[in-house]
């Protein structure tokens, strides 16, 4: 996979994790890792990149005396989300047109 | 190494950077550790799973522009004397010739690269014309009768959409090597301006 696309799909993939309730840092990560490769310091840049674009807002949390941040999804971040779906539907079909009759 | 260590050599590594996004980066991964060793890892292992600290900063420095650099180079770390101002502004032809000088080079180096990559389409968007004029026009060129010239602009034709077509592909690599290359030489400006500077 070429690193734009899997800079595209990371992004995506960090706004389905807080999609249904919010999550932080590390759940993000363990949430994720069984799927595509990220680490710690990926997941920071990207998490930066999503609240600037507005797809993700962050509150404070205290947990166990400390403060932990919480990632909620927002209206632009669930329309990354379902653009994404749109466009792999499209590729999807792409797809089964281009390998139609073969085994693969 | 532990996390102390590590906030201290990211501090570091980072400095030269706004400052909030110091403290922010410092934060989410003191968050990141004591998660982590919540769930039971070991903080070296924790700190060793992020890579080396230089790796962390050349990430953060892709999404920082060099703009945002150079004003927190120049910010004041602190107020600024009377006498510090009028001398900023009575040297101000000197300073702002280096300015000028510096952006005109940012300036020159994006042109340069951009330049080269029109440059090379440019060529092989030439060779695609002249095959496919060349390659149509030997079909005039026999409907006059002359035989040995159309197969002559035919061959030329022929050649010129290969021709065009083998570049194509070279100059693809060609121009992702440039804009790969580009986005290190800015990279590599910006590193100039973080990191602690070292002690003499």
């Amino acid at each position: 996979m070429d690193n734009q696309t899997k800079r595209g799909l990371l992004d995506v993939c960090v706004l389905a994790a807080i999609k249904d309730e919010d999550s932080y840092g590390y759940q993000i990560i363990k949430d994720l890792s069984p799927l595509i490769e990220i680490s710690e310091s990926t997941l920071y840049p990207i998490l930066r990149r999503l609240e600037e674009s507005h797809c993700l807002t962050v509150r404070s949390v205290e947990h166990n005396g400390r403060l932990r941040k919480y990632y909620h999804i927002t209206a632009e971040g669930m329309k990354r989300i379902n653009d994404f779906s749109e466009d792999w539907k499209e590729m999807l079909n792409i797809y089964k047109f281009v390998t139609r009759g073969k085994d693969l | 190494m532990k996390r102390d260590e590590f906030y201290k050599r990211l501090r570091d590594e980072m400095s030269g950077m706004p400052s909030h996004t110091i403290d922010n980066t410092i934060s989410y991964y003191e968050e990141i550790i004591s998660d982590a060793v919540e769930d039971g890892r070991l903080e070296e292992d924790v700190i060793a799973s992020f890579g080396s600290v230089e790796s962390i900063v050349n990430n953060l420095l892709k999404d920082v522009s060099i703009a945002k650099l150079v004003k927190e180079k120049v910010k004041p770390k602190r107020r600024l004397e009377t006498w510090e101002i009028i001398l900023i502004i009575v040297t101000s032809p000197l300073w702002i010739g280096f300015v000028i000088g510096f952006l005109g080079l940012c300036f020159g180096l994006i042109g340069g690269f951009w330049g080269t990559i029109v440059a090379l389409w440019a060529v092989d968007l030439a060779f695609m014309i002249g095959g496919v004029v060349s390659f149509f026009g030997s079909f005039a060129t026999f409907a006059f009768g002359s035989v040995p010239l159309a197969t002559f602009y035919l061959g030329v034709g022929l050649l010129g959409i290969g021709l065009s077509i083998i570049l194509g592909f070279a100059f693809y690599k060609l121009t992702e090597l440039i804009i790969k290359l580009g986005v290190k030489i800015v990279t590599r400006i910006k590193k100039h301006f973080v990191g602690r500077e070292k002690q003499a």
